[in-house]
């Protein structure tokens, strides 16, 4: 295995008064592309939040390392900084925020320096290309009035443009036509060519795995990590469904 | 020698111990006729009268009859921009007012809009100074007329201003307000708009941004009496430090106001434990076949709006700076001009 980027141990995670993950262990190497499966409401979502440090996700036990670092001691923001991405399953309308100001803010405040706007906005516009976004996307609110799959664009565009070196993908293929989960696909690809970034793709589905290179399957039941295998392990679970680990 | 007033009058009181029903005023001198430097394009008639022409007179306004007292017996004219029938003009009429240390300043400005045609109006109260102004605009706008008017203010502590406006609308005549408030001491303003003709329609939007211990106390009343008639009252804004909002916005829909309808949203981000916001809504009704909303959203920021835009790595300070400017800009967004949305964006910082 490559060098380790992110390593969770035993985690425990609770949401309100519910417990919903169990002991989970991951670990995750750079350059690596994981996939999360599992039935509704088995908790691949609770541990994408958990990761990102969402406060309403109490993490009860054991312990998250990402790039070396305890993410116990680091706020979201942070968490941010230091190169975890999360890419939202239903991602927030934010009135008055446009998607090209709130992506440059954001890239402003991760490296504490101003973006001369003319690299910006060329840099911007060939991702928005890749993702066959039409420009006038970036001038507008953020998320409002997006449909689903425009959405979706927009956080993969995030994706793209922050660079992350972890990136979390929370069912980012759910609700997409086929049109669609191949040019987000595609946008995720470029992201793993542009900057050796590790992934963390959760998923009930396996359309967006068509053409990506996966490392690892790890299967999450009822909050337990019940099996782990290769890429053949996806075709398996596409072959049988969940039942054999049930 | 001090005048007191009784302004912003709430049109129904409520219970004397909420403080909502009117506000009270004192104003150390008579004000006198304020500085207007203004840019009127060439089809927009300007002229002054010394004695209030009778289509303005009957015009009541928002902050009440006792300010009007007080435009009359200072002798204020009235500065008057009148467009003529089936002009519409694209350029706006600006007015600027600048105001100077120590100022006691007052000013009443008529707009008059004939049948069928279109005026912009901008209007802009800046100054770093401690001072006194009031300003008063009526709009008479005849049938099918469209009214724009757009007011940005930018004082400072020490300043007190008030900001009042009447309006009244022919049949199917269009009244658009746009009003930024960016900053001032205590800050009274108020609209009035009597539609009073079929289909006549208003749409007010409203932004402010408080902070320290800056006041902000509004009365906004929309009089339907013509049928089919509609108003929309939208308010959004921040309250920091130790400011004081109240908004009081009256939907009255009156004998006649058949198929009439009226709606009020307010939208208030609480920065700080020191504020103090009052909201007060009211819808009175004569009449059945009618429609009236209102709406408040008044609090933080959603937990799961702070968790998306921390999971870019936006701290929570700068998140709420952000949602902050991102109302204004919002509103700035409706300004066609683009002068005025760069004023509003120079006000910003």
């Amino acid at each position: 295995m490559s060098e380790t980027i992110l390593q969770v141990k035993s985690l425990s995670v609770r949401v309100e008064e519910k417990e919903i993950l169990h002991g989970v262990d991951l670990e995750i190497g750079k350059g690596e592309t994981h996939v999360l499966m599992g039935p509704n409401g088995a908790g691949k979502s609770t541990l994408g939040y958990a990761l990102m440090g969402n406060p309403g996700y109490e993490v009860t036990g054991g312990q998250i390392y990402f790039d070396g670092k305890d993410l116990a001691e680091l706020s979201v923001a942070e968490r941010a900084k230091a190169g975890l991405f999360l890419s939202f399953q239903n991602p927030l309308e934010v009135p008055g925020i446009t998607l090209s100001n709130f992506i440059r803010s954001a890239l402003e405040q991760r490296t504490g320096e101003r973006i001369r706007l003319w690299d910006f906005r060329k840099e911007l516009e060939a991702k928005m290309e890749i993702l066959q976004m039409d420009k006038s996307y970036a001038k507008r609110d953020l998320n409002v009035g997006f449909s689903g799959g425009e959405k979706k664009k927009a956080e993969i565009l995030q994706l793209l443009m922050m660079k992350p070196t972890l990136a979390i993908l929370d069912e980012t293929d759910s609700g997409l036509d086929v049109d669609a989960v191949r040019t987000v696909s595609r946008g995720v690809e470029e992201y793993q060519k542009d900057k050796d970034g590790s992934l963390l793709i959760i998923t009930h589905s396996t359309r967006i795995l068509e053409s990506l290179h996966v490392d690892k399957t790890h299967v999450l039941v009822d909050g337990h990590m019940v099996a782990e295998g290769d890429a053949s392990l996806v075709d398996e679970i596409n072959a049988h469904g969940f039942e054999q680990f049930l | 020698m001090g005048i007191n007033m009784t302004i912003n009058r709430l049109p129904a009181p409520t219970w004397n111990w909420l403080h909502v029903n009117e506000a009270a005023l004192s104003v150390a001198d008579t004000p006198a006729e304020g500085q207007v430097k203004a840019e009127t394009p060439d089809s927009i008639q300007y002229y002054k009268e010394e004695t209030t022409p009778s289509c303005f007179a009957q015009i009541p306004t928002g902050l009440g009859e006792e300010l009007d007292a007080l435009f009359t017996q200072c002798g204020a004219l009235t500065r008057i921009w009148e467009i003529a029938p089936g002009v519409k003009e694209s350029e706006p009429v600006r007015l600027h007012f600048s105001y100077q240390d120590g100022a006691v300043w007052q000013n009443r400005i008529g707009i008059l809009a004939g049948e069928n045609s279109a005026i912009t109006v901008v209007m802009d109260f800046c100054g770093e100074v401690e001072g006194f102004a009031a300003v008063q605009t009526k709009i008479a706008a005849g049938k099918g007329a469209k009214v724009r008017l757009v007011q940005i203010q930018k004082l400072q502590d020490g300043f007190t201003f008030l900001n009042d406006v009447g309006t009244s609308c022919g049949e199917g005549a269009q009244i658009e307000t746009i009003q930024i408030m960016l900053g001032g001491g205590d800050t009274y303003m108020g609209m009035r708009t009597d539609l009073g003709a079929r289909a006549a329609r208003l749409e007010s939007k409203i932004g402010y941004l408080l902070n320290k211990k800056e006041s902000l106390d509004m009365n906004y009343l929309a009089y339907h009496t013509g049928a089919k008639t509609t108003s929309q009252m939208d308010v959004s804004g921040v309250l920091r430090g130790e400011s004081k909002k109240i908004f009081r916005g009256t939907i009255d829909f009156r004998h006649g106001s058949v198929g009439a309808k009226g709606d009020e949203k307010e939208d208030v981000l609480l920065l700080s434990d020191g504020v103090a916001n009052r909201t007060v809504p009211l819808i009175l009704c004569e009449e059945e076949d009618v429609e009236g909303n209102h709406g408040a959203t008044i609090g933080r920021l959603d937990e799961s709006l702070l968790f998306y835009l921390s999971s870019r790595g936006i701290e929570e300070k700068e998140i709420y700076e952000m949602m902050a400017r991102a109302r204004i800009d919002a509103l700035c967004a409706d300004i066609a001009d683009e002068k005025t949305r760069c004023l509003v964006q120079r006000c910003l910082g």
